[in-house]
């Protein structure tokens, strides 16, 4: 497969639907070229808008759409040259695998022989090889699956659109189509938009993540910095688990949570009211008098252990009555146990500062 | 309950089914199964037994006319309704629920007023100077004879018949993703190849279905004929009726009805065996699983 891939650019979209919700709010991004770029966020949040404001399914009410520098924001999908992969694949019924295929192949100019040779490569690509004479009904779903992506890639699309494209497989299956995925974007090279509300999918696939929440993006990044610096309460709980510690912030280096008061790295942020975000893994448990200097510490109660091979999962309830949770390694002994008031501790290089969600709202 | 739920599985359940189906195939034995098979049997039994009934049917001259020109008028009558309620069916589907409401009463209009009345509001309209004439002629096709004609009968049918089309149809289309057109459109087709490769294939069933449902009631219509067209230009339903209520001919208005019986079986067998071939069947092959 040849390498034909194009950016993506959207400036200032919204998209206000006729019931006067507001699908996509102001939405700027920019996706360079070959990038594999993850869509994440609830049901809901505009994601799915966003893709189909990108296919032309949706007129954006107002700004402006780009696939490889050429406006098309009044252009229609059979116009966009762009390849789809629908939330249920959307193959044609009436079709054998191969006549499914072919269908985006019609009206390029290709010849008989460049067609056939097109299919016959796309579906050993996406190793379907043999089934060309099989009606869709009679695949299964991973099967289907890759029809779908053989029928989007065919003609070379410069940009690849998919709508929650495993969402209708099981955990094993997507987890081995994940894998799919990752390597057919390798091999084509071209763009991919991947909308989805799987946090590990997200996490696993993407170049960046675009977040979004209620019609906003709220951040764009790769995966490792969307996990490690949240810009948002919402983000560090969107994206794995979070301890989050509210609080009034009191100085440019310290928030008061619950009478204590804990330090945090990086300036001010803008609000009084804000969050420090800490990380399972980035948590140690302590005896309760076993402080050092150098840490933040909170008291915490420990309601639950759940051991699972690798590590210990521990549940707490922290003094504002929040519950968190951290991981501690299980090849250490074990030197607590439900019931015991302990001391939760963290180096404050480890801690994130985002402003309190709910506050800035 | 349990265990009035497991006493009645089984065979006990079967029995009490067919219990309630009872007196409705009593209805059906009586006064359809036993006419049907008794007409059949004098068909072959009289005046001799054997099928000289159904010899002198094909030899006979008038007879084969009349089926000729039923199986044409019903013909005829199947594809105006077709090419009719094909984008009234169409227009349905894409409606929102009021608009569609409104194209659904107005289809259904005709179901509430009798056969009869309808007739006989045809032969009004179909007059010489009445408003189908007098259209007609404005647009360049006057001088055309309705009343009496063939071409009144097929009008009068058409319009009669045209739910029957349109049902099926819609119902068909209704259950046709629309995402397979966007798919269709997102690979570069434009709405007429859309149309075309996806959506009219996907539509066949109800085709099919709103065809046989159209011709077989067109090949037994009676009354509107009767009523419309002209005695010198009479269908398969009124030789029937004739044979049966001037000749007291049983055996040859049988012989006639096995004929029709048999055509109407032929046509359902062929549009199912078509509908199976172009959707594949359902069980065929099976799920094929990783």
């Amino acid at each position: 497969m040849s390498t034909n891939s194009s950016g993506v650019r959207l400036r200032s979209v919204t998209k206000r639907f006729r019931s006067g919700t507001i699908g996509i709010d102001n939405a700027s991004l920019t996706i360079e070229g070959g990038e594999f770029v993850t869509f994440l966020g609830p049901s809901g949040s505009g994601k799915t808008t966003t893709l189909n404001t990108i296919a032309g399914f949706v007129r954006p009410t107002s700004g402006s759409i780009e696939i490889g520098g050429r406006d098309v924001t009044k252009v229609p999908p059979s116009k966009r040259n762009l390849g789809i992969v629908f939330q249920n694949y959307a193959l044609f019924p009436h079709m054998s695998v191969r006549d499914n295929v072919a269908f985006g192949l019609h009206g390029r100019g290709l010849s008989k022989h460049e067609v056939s040779k097109r299919i016959n490569d796309v579906l050993t690509m996406v190793r379907l090889g043999g089934l060309e004479d099989r009606r869709p009904k009679q695949l299964s779903g991973g099967q289907q699956q890759r029809v779908a992506l053989a029928r989007a890639l065919v003609y070379q699309p410069p940009v690849l659109l998919m709508d929650e494209p495993l969402s209708a497989l099981d955990k094993a299956l997507r987890d081995q189509m994940q894998v799919e995925i990752g390597r057919i974007h390798r091999e084509v090279g071209t763009t991919f938009l991947f909308v989805t509300h799987d946090q590990n999918e997200a996490l696993g696939l993407s170049d960046r993540i675009v977040l979004f929440n209620e019609g906003r993006i709220l951040q764009v990044g790769t995966p490792s910095e969307l996990y490690e610096q949240p810009r948002s309460l919402f983000a560090a709980q969107f994206l794995g688990e979070s301890n989050v510690f509210r609080g009034r912030v009191t100085s440019a280096q310290t928030l008061e949570f619950a009478g204590v008061p804990l330090r945090f790295n990086g300036g001010a942020p803008a609000t009084k009211s804000a969050a420090i975000v800490v990380r399972p893994e980035n948590l140690l448990v302590r005896q309760a008098d076993e402080a050092r200097p150098d840490e933040n510490q909170v008291s915490a109660l420990i309601t639950n252990i759940s051991y699972f091979g690798s590590f210990r999962s521990i549940m707490v309830s922290y003094l504002d009555g929040s519950s968190g949770q951290l991981r501690e390694s299980a090849s250490s002994e074990a030197r607590f146990s439900r019931g015991d008031n302990v001391s939760v501790c963290w180096d404050p290089g480890r801690a994130v500062l985002v402003d309190d969600g709910e506050a800035a709202a | 309950m349990a265990a009035t739920a497991r006493r009645l599985s089984g065979r006990s359940r079967r029995t009490s089914a067919l219990l309630l189906m009872l007196p409705a195939l009593a209805v059906v034995l009586v006064f359809f199964v036993y006419p049907v098979i008794a007409l059949s049997a004098r068909s072959f039994l009289e005046p001799e037994p054997g099928v000289s009934q159904y010899v002198s049917l094909f030899a006979d001259g008038t007879t084969r006319t009349i089926l000729v020109r039923t199986l044409v008028v019903a013909a005829l009558v199947t594809a105006v309704t077709l090419v009719l309620a094909y984008p009234y069916a169409y227009l349905m589907s894409l409606s929102g629920p009021g608009v569609r409401a409104l194209l659904l009463f107005l289809v259904l209009l005709p179901f509430w007023s009798s056969l009869m009345a309808r007739t006989f509001a045809w032969i009004v309209l179909l007059q010489p100077r009445g408003i189908v004439a007098t259209l007609l002629s404005s647009i360049g096709l006057g001088g055309v004879p309705l009343l009496g004609s063939q071409v009144g009968v097929t009008i009068a049918m058409t319009q009669v018949l045209l739910p029957f089309m349109v049902l099926p149809l819609f119902n068909t289309m209704v259950r046709i993703d629309r995402r397979l057109l966007s798919a269709a459109h997102s690979m570069g087709a434009s709405k007429f190849r859309a149309l075309v490769r996806v959506f009219v294939p996907l539509s066949m069933p109800g085709v099919a279905a709103g065809c046989v449902i159209v011709f077989v009631l067109s090949i037994g219509f009676w009354v509107t004929p009767r009523l419309i067209g002209s005695p010198q230009q009479s269908l398969i339903g009124q030789l029937i009726e004739t044979k049966v209520g001037t000749l007291l001919d049983f055996a040859g208005a049988g012989a006639i009805s096995v004929l029709l019986l048999v055509i109407t079986a032929v046509l359902l067998l062929v549009a199912g065996a078509g509908a199976r071939l172009l959707l594949g069947s359902p069980d065929s092959g099976g799920r094929n699983d990783e």
